[in-house]
């Protein structure tokens, strides 16, 4: 079975979708591809939104998520992170 | 007395350099731990972290005491050696092994999960080791041997899923084998050997921290740019 994800392994999945988005993500796009209901989707959106790693924009009626440099910054630690603890086994 | 200090910081002519290799080796090490602080708040391997955290600061602490002796001695030896009476020169050998073999098992027991019996009992056996190591420095050397050769091989398990793990199971290969070679330090060639092996393992270990940081910022550039 596999491991339960941490909250920050889900804001990974999150960032990491975002950012491979050119023009803003969709939300429920990311919801799939975090793998999330819509509810913890819309509280991990609220948190990213208050740290300004993420931001969201409205065009034609529809909303679209985008990463905002801060976000970058975050996601690059925690990739670095996981390779540091993948590396030394921590 | 004399013995004691050559045991610790090798021959004479070699104080100087001796003293540069082993401030390099803290510096590496002060890296490690300053790398894993700064991933700390945002994991749950918090257990983990402070295990391999606290092992690395004892052996800094290790190799600052012997830097600084080195420098010492190197500026004035014989002021230095006035300073330092017989008990003195006793405490920062023991000292200084206890640190190194505490710091190394530390950081093998992240990998073998021990209770709290037995870190008192392996630490009590680390103090008796320490304590017979201060007059026969192969004692310290044999040990830290193979507590060096168990971590590297615990990385090399798992060269296959991680190729910055092979870089960093050969750095910890070659401070297992300098510790072999530090048995036959009397010898000057095998002391410098086994320094300069030393250092080359620090520096892979450096190389691995530096690949990780540059993996982060490239493995998100390329992914926007796909």
């Amino acid at each position: 079975m596999a491991k339960k994800r941490s909250r920050t392994d889900i804001i990974h999945d999150i960032l990491l979708y975002v950012q491979s988005q050119r023009h803003g993500a969709k939300p429920t796009h990311v919801m799939y591809k975090a793998n999330l209901s819509y509810t913890q989707l819309q509280k991990y959106f609220t948190e990213l939104e208050a740290h300004k790693l993420i931001e969201r924009q409205e065009a034609k009626d529809k909303e679209t998520i985008h990463i905002t440099p801060k976000g970058i910054n975050y996601l690059v630690k925690i990739v670095e992170m996981k390779a540091f603890e993948e590396t030394f086994r921590i | 007395m004399e013995e004691a200090i050559t045991s610790l910081v090798g021959p004479q002519q070699f104080y100087f350099e001796t003293s540069l290799i082993d401030l390099v080796t803290v510096g590496v090490v002060v890296a490690c731990v300053v790398m894993s602080n700064r991933y700390r708040r945002h994991t749950t391997k918090t257990k983990r972290h402070s295990l391999f955290q606290t092992g690395f600061v004892l052996i800094a602490s290790a190799y600052l005491i012997k830097a600084l002796t080195a420098l010492l001695l190197h500026v004035s030896y014989t002021q230095t050696t006035a300073l330092l009476a017989q008990p003195a020169v006793f405490g920062i050998v023991f000292f200084h092994h206890f640190l190194l073999l505490g710091g190394s098992y530390l950081i093998y027991a992240m990998y073998n999960v021990q209770s709290r019996r037995d870190y008192v009992l392996l630490f009590s056996l680390l103090a008796l080791i320490t304590w017979v190591s201060v007059d026969s420095t192969n004692v310290l050397h044999f040990t830290l041997f193979i507590i060096l050769t168990l971590i590297s091989a615990t990385y090399l398990k798992h060269r296959k899923t991680n190729s910055f793990t092979k870089i960093l199971s050969t750095g910890f290969l070659a401070l297992a084998v300098s510790q072999l070679i530090f048995v036959f330090k009397h010898d000057t060639y095998f002391y410098v050997t086994g320094e300069i092996l030393q250092l080359v393992g620090y520096l892979l270990i450096l190389g691995t921290l530096i690949i990780i940081r540059a993996h982060g910022k490239k493995t998100i550039t390329n992914r926007h740019h796909t």
